[in-house]
């Protein structure tokens, strides 16, 4: 069967494909396009406009004659086909050709470059990623001008025909996470990719656990700094999410601003921020089981305190918590689902008016309230949403522990979650890296931030091809007092 | 006599992590009674058994090494060449049940602890279930997860500080007068103490397993340096605060300890230091619990994931078969016998045997 | 398969794993403990619960459970018959015996509270001169609840003032430890007021005598370092003048003498003039009021350690002191000699500074 009439055939079925006849020349010239996908200013102004001014230039000619960068002669009308979807305009020369010519004609709609809103910060560049694939790739390109910056692109999905973009550095990215990477994109059998959020769950090593094993950003900096650390990103197009990897646990407590203020400073919020994971892990199982179990141990000073604020409580302590974690995760969604404006006024309502009327209906104490408020704050610190999330799901676990078992059942559910993390890998990087396996040089960047001078080597967990950063013997003598 | 015998780089772990691994082995919950005996033999004078027993314990790390280096192949592979297929067998059947007293007398030790401490009424089967399922879940992992816990079990040195409280209790004048005891008192206080030093034996069993093997020793010695402060700490802590009177109606010193503490949230830190335990005990069960499964791998060749679950089920119904304190003694009472047999017995036998192999061998 | 596995081991685990709670506002707690003698080799248990109501953090406790019985833990079993919350009794900070009870031997007593996993080895133990339940009756602490207060007492006596340290652990200590014996705080009620009247020697385990609020300054001086404190020396014009404690330490050398242990305490005290009622302070005046705190200290610590050679009890730990210093010492033959062992006390005065006035 002939591949022309097909071609036509099967795209005439969509309402908005345009076929257009020029019959100015020797031969008719059929142009097709679908006008929701093409820019018409390129479509009337170069495409057209070229067609009329030389009726009867050849194929070959007018290929070389179309003011249009992105062009090419096509024999496959399979391609032909795909890329008509993709905003190309097709000419075809005669009646029953086997060749067409594709003309980029794509029309680029979507927002401009905004302010990133989940990971904004106060100090740094304040331009996030948008939803168009190029201009994220722009905007990397922008910050890293180096020749070795190797962009790979892949289609994954059935379906969405996802353009996938794998950016590393090459020569300072390990090849064996490139390769494995890219088969685990490869190996993506999925119909529609909406988002590279989905792309994230789909190349994890285990995607049974609840901690994230990729990171998303939405800041180009962010990323500018993991392709230089060795670190590979990947981007999709209609996603404002870049995804690297390999991570390790402590990477998804830096938040970039950490890299922009002064390394004491930086130092100091980070472990204030991993405090604060802590905090809000075991804040309201502890309760739990202090209440229910270890009510003894409590020093003589701080008892009355906790049982003249529980006495009219109706509800066993597990009760309690679980109301109050619900509600707060209530407040939490309810915000999150309405237009930022109402949203704050929902926490106020949610925050001040139901706490104090819930203490004061003597339904939770007021000392868990000030347990349960904290540790929801403090699971907002974390600057990955993915993990932010798991963390707030992860104490559930624990208050049900701490009721089984009281303080006991806190500590095997947290030897179970070390050896969870213990067998979790990123791309075959073990998660816990660099405390186990301990690797003494790679400590510089975990719980401090130390100043730049110390960052001369690239982490070794990365295995980079070429580990050292800058020569650090060439950084100035120390000099002497008054010298 | 080389066997080409370590794994594949992916298990392995650095020689560093020796230092980890035999610290946590040898480092056990028998330390919270291991001050009793000793004081009784040798009283004041009892570091310098503590001293004694290190010291002996390094000969052996030594002597394991030399075993380890000729052979370059761990001790199940080194039964099987020198004392044949059956023979070498039976003795890693012999080991087999070792590990698994060994794991069954921690994992009881720990439940007893919560059950004076915690939970009087907690039977003791729910608890040995949930922390053998743990353990499961932690050696199926691999070897690399087992050391790995033995890793993150370090931050039991967390309680250290919990010594210091009692610190205004300190009678010094407990230490004199020095060497008022006997030798043979104090060998005797020593041979008390071979029960905590055990555990460097484990080894034996994971050579294979320490990236470049050879640079692995002083790691250990280091490891086992370390123990014989903590246990000299410990020691000393017990000398200082007790009388030797007072010792013997204790049955746990090391857990008294936390009565002492006083924060102005919590003052009362045994339930704490009761579950704190753990970090004692899992390492050594999951320990235990790896290679009785990797001898029973080797010895039936069949995959370790299949000896495991029944492995743990001994372990398990020999748990809840323990009933009283008295158990518990007597089963360490029989571990402290095969360990000292082991450790300075059988060996510097097996370095013998393979010391005139290889001149044989020279010689032929 | 796996899944099944999960679900039984979850039943088995949530079924039968669970053990009894305690929750914390469905008990009854108290932080003091008093005994008595009662008929029949029975003895009085009393405890002060404080009640809790919401929102004013405590309220003074009136209420008063005691029973009677021949073991404590029976008598708590009693008393929870008589209450809607059940009794726990590990947060008693501190234990109160009646002095005819301390005079029959508290080891028993004691033995329950060292034996409890929940019991702290900080608590305080104390002699009542009395009924230990009277003490309690009385209404002596407006705003703070009993127990606490009787523990704020001792504690703060113990930490800045002159009664030495004995908690339950010092007393199983010297009580158990050769070469030494016990002793404990002494309470009475003195017109409403909980007083510390001064210190309970015992014997082992047992009651013997007592010593008062001055000598049991000069116990403390001689027992621990301390850095707190007022003593007053008498000069011999009839005036009386105040010295600070700014600190004192006590030494002791051990020395042969004759086969026999020889033991040396050498005292030193530094102290700042705070009260001189009125007159200048000269470098004389100063050397005077030195000398007579010197002789006065000494004086009183001559006399305790003859008082306590006298009925053959050792507060001082003497015994262990030696022991330490001794090879092969022997509990049987120190005992024999201790009536006679030479016991010097020396004692330096330093007065360093006298306020901020001449």
């Amino acid at each position: 069967m002939n591949a022309a009439p097909r071609l036509w055939k099967e795209l005439c079925e969509s309402a908005d494909f345009v076929c257009y006849e020029n019959r100015l020349g020797a031969f008719p010239i059929f142009v097709g396009y679908i006008k929701t996908l093409t820019e018409t200013d390129v479509l009337e102004r170069s495409i057209l406009g070229c067609l009329s001014d030389n009726p009867n230039a050849s194929f070959e000619e007018l290929f070389q004659l179309i003011p249009v960068a992105e062009k090419e002669i096509c024999e496959d009308w399979k391609r032909t086909q795909d890329k008509v979807y993709r905003g190309y305009v097709a000419i075809q020369y005669g009646q029953d050709s086997q060749q067409w010519l594709l003309i980029n004609a794509a029309a680029t709609k979507g927002r401009s470059v905004a302010i990133p809103e989940v990971e904004f910060t106060v100090e740094g560049p304040k331009e996030g990623f948008v939803e168009s694939l190029d201009t994220n790739l722009n905007l990397i390109r922008q910050r890293v001008p180096y020749p070795d910056l190797r962009i790979k692109e892949l289609t994954v999905g059935s379906i969405s025909k996802s353009r996938i973009a794998v950016v590393y550095i090459k020569g300072i990215t390990n090849e064996q996470y490139l390769n494995t990477c890219i088969q685990r994109i490869e190996d993506v059998r999925f119909d529609q990719i909406t988002d590279s959020t989905l792309l994230q769950q789909m190349i994890e090593d285990n995607s049974n656990s609840i901690f994230p094993q990729t990171i998303g950003t939405e800041r180009p900096d962010y990323v500018a700094w993991a392709v230089s650390s060795g670190q590979i990103c990947i981007l999709k197009d209609g996603s404002p999410t870049a995804v690297f990897v390999p991570v390790n646990l402590w990477l998804f407590f830096i938040t970039y601003e950490d890299y922009y203020l002064p390394w004491i400073i930086a130092s100091v919020l980070r472990m204030i921020r991993m405090c604060s994971v802590l905090f809000s892990v075991y804040a309201s199982p502890l309760y739990v089981a202090v209440i229910t179990y270890h009510g003894q141990g409590i020093s003589n000073v701080f008892l009355p305190t906790i049982v003249s604020s529980r006495i009219n409580v109706p509800f066993p302590p597990v009760v309690e918590v679980l109301i109050m974690e619900l509600v707060i995760e209530l407040l939490r969604e309810a915000g999150a689902r309405l237009p930022t404006k109402i949203g704050q006024t929902i926490g106020i309502v949610g925050g001040i008016v139901l706490g104090t009327a819930a203490v004061e209906a003597a339904l939770t104490s007021n000392f868990l309230l000030i347990i349960v408020a904290l540790s929801a704050l403090a699971s907002f610190t974390t600057p990955v949403f993915r993990m932010s999330a798991t963390i707030r799901v992860l104490r559930f676990p624990f208050i049900f522990a701490a009721q089984i078992w009281g303080l006991l059942g806190i500590v095997i559910c947290t030897l179970a979650l070390v050896a969870h993390l213990l067998r979790l890998t990123s791309l075959g990087m073990p998660y816990l890296v660099p405390v186990y396996p301990f690797r003494k040089s790679d400590l510089y960047d975990t719980v401090i931030r130390p100043p730049y001078s110390k960052f001369h080597h690239r982490f070794s967990f990365f295995r980079s091809p070429s580990p050292v950063r800058f020569d650090r013997k060439k950084a100035a003598a120390k000099k002497d007092i008054d010298e | 006599m080389k066997l080409p015998a370590t794994e594949h780089p992916r298990l392995t772990v650095s020689a560093f992590l020796v230092f980890v691994l035999i610290h946590a082995m040898q480092f056990g919950p028998e330390y919270v009674s291991m001050s009793i005996k000793p004081i009784r033999w040798a009283g004041q004078d009892v570091w310098i058994s503590a001293i004694l027993s290190g010291l002996s314990i390094s000969a052996v790390i030594w002597l394991m090494y030399q075993i380890l280096d000729r052979c370059g192949t761990d001790l199940i592979h080194i039964h099987r060449r020198l004392f044949g297929r059956w023979a070498g067998s039976g003795l890693n059947l012999v080991f087999i049940v070792y590990f698994l007293l060994l794991a069954c007398f921690q994992l009881r030790l720990f439940i007893e602890v919560i059950q004076v401490w915690l939970f009087a009424d907690l039977a003791t089967w729910p608890l040995a279930l949930v922390l053998l399922v743990l353990a499961y879940y932690i050696v199926s992992g691999g070897f690399r997860v087992v050391v790995g816990i033995c890793m993150f079990s370090l931050i039991r040195y967390v309680t250290i500080f919990a010594m210091f409280f009692p610190a205004i209790y300190f009678h010094f004048n407990n230490l004199t007068p020095a060497f008022d005891h006997s030798p043979s008192e104090i060998l005797q206080a020593s041979k008390a103490m071979t029960f905590p030093y055990l555990g460097a034996e484990s080894l034996l069993f994971c050579y294979t397993f320490i990236k470049s093997p050879e640079k692995s020793q002083k790691w250990a010695h280091w490891a086992n340096a370390l123990t014989t402060f903590s246990f000299l700490l410990i020691l000393f802590f017990s000398l200082l605060l007790f009388k030797p009177e007072q010792l013997s109606f204790e049955v746990w010193p090391q857990l008294t300890k936390y009565k002492f503490i006083q924060f102005p949230f919590i003052d009362r830190f045994e339930y704490i230091g009761a579950t704190a335990q753990i970090l004692w005990v899992i390492p050594i069960i999951c320990f235990c619990l790896w290679a009785s499964s990797r001898i029973g791998k080797i010895m039936l060749g069949v995959r370790q994931t299949a000896v495991l679950p029944f492995l743990s089920l001994i372990v398990f119904a020999a748990v809840c078969l323990i009933p009283d304190r008295p158990g518990v003694e007597r089963l360490q009472a029989w571990l402290d016998g095969f360990g000292f047999c082991l450790t300075y017995a059988y060996i510097p036998l097996v370095y013998l045997v393979v010391l005139v192999r290889v001149k044989a061998r020279t010689a032929a | 398969m796996k899944r099944a596995f999960i679900v039984v081991y979850l039943l088995c685990v949530l079924l039968t794993g669970c053990v009894k709670q305690e929750i914390l506002e469905k008990s009854t707690i108290s932080f003091v403990g008093a005994f008595d003698e009662a008929a029949d080799d029975q003895i009085e248990m009393t405890l002060a619960p404080p009640r809790f109501h919401s929102g004013k953090s405590i309220s003074v406790s009136n209420n008063l459970i005691s029973n009677i019985g021949h073991t404590s833990k029976s008598i708590v079993q009693i008393m929870d018959m008589k209450l809607n919350r059940t009794i726990k009794t590990g947060k008693i900070s501190v234990v109160l015996f009646e002095k005819a009870m301390a005079q029959k031997g508290l080891a028993d007593e004691l033995d329950v509270f060292l034996r409890d996993a929940l019991s702290s080895r900080k608590l305080f133990v104390a002699v009542v001169d009395g009924k230990a339940k009277n003490l309690l009756h009385a209404d002596f602490s407006s705003d703070v609840e009993k127990g606490m207060y009787l523990f704020d007492l001792l504690q703060s006596n113990v930490r800045t003032g002159f009664v030495p340290r004995q908690n339950l652990n010092d007393f199983e200590y010297a009580y158990l430890g050769k070469g030494m014996d016990p002793f404990l705080p002494i309470l009475a009620l003195r017109n409403g007021h909980v007083v510390i009247s001064g210190l309970a020697l015992f014997k082992d385990d047992r009651y013997v005598s007592s010593l008062n609020e001055q000598q049991m300054r000069m116990v403390k001086l001689l027992r621990e370092r301390t850095k707190h404190g007022t003593l007053e020396a008498r000069l011999d014009n009839g005036t009386y003048a105040a010295v600070r404690n700014v600190g004192s330490n006590v030494k002791y050398r051990v020395s042969r003498d004759q086969n026999r242990p020889k033991v040396a305490i050498a005292l030193r005290f530094k102290g700042e003039v705070m009260d001189t009622q009125g007159f200048q302070l000269t470098r004389d005046e100063k050397q005077r009021i030195k000398e007579a705190l010197e002789k006065e200290l000494a004086a009183t610590g001559t006399a305790l350690i003859q008082q306590f050679k006298n009925e053959g009890i050792d507060p001082l730990g003497l015994g262990d002191i030696v022991r330490s210093k001794t090879r092969n010492w022997n509990e049987a033959a120190w005992k024999k000699q201790y009536p006679a062992v030479n016991v010097s006390l020396k004692v330096h005065v330093d007065i360093l500074d006298s306020g901020i006035r001449k």
